[in-house]
């Protein structure tokens, strides 16, 4: 009898419920285990994850002069405007406004900024390195790479507006595709003989400026960031105000904009296999104060000094208008600021796995660090590499 | 890797191509239908549908189901599934290489997916997968590969109701990170928690051997936090980009047997930009259109063998994959 009224209990309870309603614990049951059992075995299986990385080739040597076909792309606006699309700017109608705080505002097409330079043109080197950049980020030289830049002073066209106005304290720079920066008006002249001047440059590699790296104009800062050296350049605004002006500064990234001290290897590549003796380790640095020395370590040996490589050894591997650039008639010292150089090392590489550390200083004795304390002024933490020696 | 998005890479680092479509079942009528069900031919009641929607099932496969599995029913489908890319859409929806100069295949996932519905009411269907990631790319210096469990998902479909030949029904999942390595390169997944809801709405054209179904559903995703891989101080929060998701479906079966199906789907993310797509990292905001079509098989009362392919036309900030996936389902 318990046993009925307990049935009965229970078809009463499935009636009232409603539709669908069962009795079947057995079925619940197995629907919440079938659930638990894969949350709880997925972390068993987690542990079961492999990563390889492996790499394609021993490593690669890295021209001087970056090729344009392999100059990295980077644009600064592209990652905070879902609408962005490169600029198609007509160099014959495209013109660069200059106003604010000048007394004569004007604007300049690509033929009036040739005219104007016209027995002043300057001819600088400068290394492009986006603040994004990491070591082993992307190919060989990642988010950098090397050109000599074909343009005018920036002064000059500030002094063709007049000059400046007094309390005028920054430029407020526009690029055509809306990404802003700004450029104190005191870096219009150079904080020292030897460092070239910021020009509005119209020429990459001798080339006219391909219309990915900021045809038909772009504004090029020889010690700073990529981020500083706006593309497709539409306006420059002289402004009263201080402020920190720029698409990247209102995203948290330093104002300053100074190449970090920084430096990678491209040969060999992380994880690659040599054979035990002489190895050739090489790759690239560079600093916005002008590199200083590079050094390598192995495993935790002591720190050993590369060789740079020097302009005449550069001039012999790559045909170059040496005597054309700005840091050279200006008798500046190389390695030149905010100019990559590249270094080389000889190993006895011995039977085992290693780890190869690299660590540039630059001229004012500042230090990779061991620690990247913040990503927003560049990545630029001692590197390293894994070498297998059989 | 996808994706992506990723690596800690503030801001810039990012990306999540779409890592293959699932195929889920559709297969359960109305239960006022259920009469009518046992006369049709007997594929429409086992129709694979690509499902749920908003519920991050398939990893950024928003597909359309709406009906509920009949209690104590279970279906479970095995399915293996190749995406392959050589270019990829860039945050303006302009298409480039994945890496420049090379077209074989810089980005290729090759995974399994093990998805499974227990029909807990007639109203009530639980939903769970588990997909085991097999992700090889390249680009020209370094080849990269990483393997092993993704992202789990546990959700649930509810019945909201049934007029006549159409179907309502709410659906919501939870995609659950399963403690693999953020410094992978690529990762298995974006390391974030993911809540999705939405509706689905679906038609039978009985006698007519067809159905069509739409869904629209939001995903809510958490941030994470991004490792790097040179220097593991060098840690990044990333913010991942909540998504609307969409879908519609339609389908026709063949002889009793055989069902064919078309369908158009995507992902919208709420935000732009952020981490970019790079075969490394997962971005941490993409949108994609994808449309594509699929047969479905009966060889025995109780098993069906599906195939579908798709492909992007449409996308910002992901890869430009074609996605081909085969399956074995069974159902009792």
């Amino acid at each position: 009898m318990v046993t009925r009224h307990r049935d009965d209990a229970l078809a009463r309870l499935a009636a009232l419920a409603g539709e669908g309603l069962t009795t079947d614990r057995r079925g619940f049951l197995r629907a919440l285990g079938g659930g638990l059992l894969i949350g709880g075995l997925a972390p068993l299986v987690a542990g079961c994850e492999k990563n390889i990385v492996e790499p394609l080739t021993g490593g690669t040597t890295v021209p001087f002069i970056t090729p344009l076909a392999d100059f990295f792309v980077q644009n600064g606006a592209q990652a905070s405007q879902a609408t962005w699309q490169m600029p198609d700017l007509d160099a014959a109608t495209h013109r660069l406004v200059v106003d604010g705080l000048v007394p004569n505002p004007r604007s300049f097409s690509l033929a009036d900024l040739k005219t104007l330079a016209a027995g002043h043109e300057i001819t600088l080197l400068k290394t492009l390195q986006c603040v994004f950049d990491a070591p082993l980020l992307a190919g060989a030289t990642g988010l950098s790479g090397n050109a000599w830049w074909t343009g005018i002073a920036l002064q000059s066209l500030i002094d063709a507006c007049g000059g400046l106005k007094p309390g005028a304290l920054r430029l407020r720079l526009h690029g055509a595709e809306s990404f802003t920066n700004n450029l104190k008006v005191a870096r219009l002249s150079a904080p020292d003989a030897t460092l070239p001047p910021p020009i509005i440059a119209w020429a990459m590699n001798g080339q006219p400026l391909p219309r990915a790296h900021g045809a038909p104009f772009r504004l090029i800062v020889p010690e700073l960031f990529g981020f500083k050296n706006v593309k497709w350049l539409a306006r420059v605004e002289v402004t009263a105000d201080d402020h920190a002006f720029g698409t990247y500064q209102d995203a948290g990234f330093f104002d300053d904009g100074t190449l970090a001290v920084n430096s990678r290897a491209t040969a060999p590549s992380d994880g690659a296999r040599v054979t035990p003796g002489a190895v050739r380790v090489s790759g690239f640095a560079l600093a916005g104060a002008g590199l200083h020395k590079l050094e390598i370590q192995v495993d935790d040996g002591p720190w050993e000094a590369a060789t740079l490589v020097g302009p005449d050894t550069i001039q012999l591997e790559e045909s170059l208008p040496w005597a054309q650039f700005e840091q050279v008639k200006r008798a500046a010292t190389f390695p030149f600021p905010g100019v990559w150089v590249g270094w080389r090392h000889d190993w006895t590489a011995t039977p085992g796995d290693h780890r190869l550390s690299f660590r540039a200083t630059d001229a004012l004795d500042q230090a990779q660090p061991v620690r990247d304390t913040s990503v927003f002024d560049g990545t630029n933490a001692i590197t390293s590499i894994n070498v297998t020696v059989a | 890797m996808s994706t992506a998005p990723s690596r800690a890479q503030p801001p810039d680092l990012g990306r999540s191509p779409e890592r293959g479509t699932i195929t889920l079942k559709t297969s359960y009528l109305p239960r006022k239908s259920a009469r009518l069900a046992r006369r049709l031919p007997p594929l429409l009641a086992g129709l694979v549908l690509l499902g749920p929607i908003a519920s991050g099932i398939a990893p950024r496969a928003a597909h359309a189901a709406a009906w509920t599995a009949p209690a104590r029913s279970i279906y479970a489908k095995l399915s293996y599934s190749a995406s392959s890319a050589n270019d990829q859409f860039g945050f303006g929806g302009l298409t480039r290489p994945i890496v420049d100069g090379l077209t074989d295949y810089p980005f290729a996932d090759r995974s399994l997916y093990l998805y499974a519905e227990y029909g807990l009411r007639d109203r009530l269907t639980l939903i769970g997968q588990a997909p085991f990631k097999r992700i090889f790319v390249h680009d020209r210096l370094f080849r990269y590969e990483t393997t092993g469990l993704g992202d789990v998902g546990l959700g649930a479909r509810y019945r909201l109701g049934t007029r006549g030949p159409w179907v309502l029904s709410a659906a919501g999942l939870v995609n659950l990170p399963t403690g693999y390595s953020h410094t992978s390169r690529p990762p298995l997944g974006p390391g974030a928690v993911e809540v999705g809801a939405g509706l689905e709405l679906g038609r039978s054209f009985y006698p007519r051997p067809g159905y069509a179904t739409a869904a629209l559903g939001y995903t809510w995703r958490s941030s994470a936090r991004v490792t790097g891989v040179t220097n593991a101080d060098s840690a990044a929060t990333v913010n991942y980009a909540d998504q609307l998701r969409y879908a519609l479906e339609t389908g026709w079966t063949i002889r009793q047997r055989v069902t064919l199906k078309a369908l158009v789907h995507g992902v919208y993310a709420l935000r732009s930009g952020g981490t970019a797509f790079t075969i490394t990292s997962i971005p941490s905001s993409e949108r994609y259109f994808k449309i594509g079509g699929g047969a479905a098989c009966r060889v025995t009362p109780h098993v069906d063998l599906t195939a579908d392919v798709g492909t992007t036309p449409f996308g910002r900030n992901t890869a430009k994959s074609i996605d081909i996936t085969l399956g074995v389902a069974t159902s009792w």
